[in-house]
């Protein structure tokens, strides 16, 4: 299907906060990780996917 | 042209926590995006929400706060600047559900125009990686730049 109508992200503003650093990775994000290793050591991504 | 406006960000100084606030039509709720490398140019991304007074992460909470289409084009502008700062990397991300999976698909639609981006999204099939289209199923996605 074709994409008709243009549309656009306008960025919100990036700004960095000290309080974000040095957190212990949460334990669902490192779950949620684990799957998607597992998942490309059953599915590796093809070749031409690894190009830049 | 449609626009939409992506939630103001905070980061970590590794460039790889991200916090916003879903403000909607049920309150405001914060959003954590996490990056977490799984191979050597793999980083998975976990969308998650954060509950400050009990310190707890959560990717199955439904907010149904009405800004999905906005959480998703905040989302892309983080892949967007992680992508910045780790060149070569490519993102894989997928929901916690097949239904929350399909959400992503269809704020994906609304708000990412392949033409004016430059960011490539791949969707994964029937144990395929095809260009990413609205109206297909996908199981999961992976971004990563085009040039």
């Amino acid at each position: 299907m074709k994409i008709l109508d243009r549309k656009t992200i306008k960025p919100g503003k990036f700004t960095y906060d000290p309080s974000l650093d040095n957190l212990p990775v949460s334990k669902v994000a490192l779950e949620k990780a684990e799957r998607a290793r597992k998942f490309f050591e059953a599915n590796p991504l093809p070749e031409h996917l690894h190009r830049k | 042209m449609k626009q939409y406006q992506a939630y103001p960000v905070t980061f970590d100084v590794e460039n790889a926590r991200f916090r916003f606030q879903s403000i909607g039509k049920r309150g405001v709720f914060d959003k954590i995006v996490e990056f977490i490398p799984i191979s050597p140019n793999i980083h998975n991304l976990a969308l998650l929400d954060y509950d400050l007074p009990t310190n707890k992460y959560s990717d199955i909470s439904v907010t149904d706060n009405g800004d999905m289409p906005e959480v998703i084009a905040t989302v892309i502008t983080i892949i967007q600047r992680f992508l910045d700062s780790n060149p070569g990397q490519k993102i894989y991300f997928e929901g916690s559900t097949a239904a929350r999976t399909r959400l992503y698909q269809i704020a994906i639609s609304q708000v990412f125009d392949p033409g004016d981006s430059d960011l490539l999204i791949e969707g994964y099939k029937d144990g395929q990686w095809v260009l990413f289209e609205p109206n297909i199923r996908f199981e999961g996605f992976l971004v990563k730049k085009k040039f």
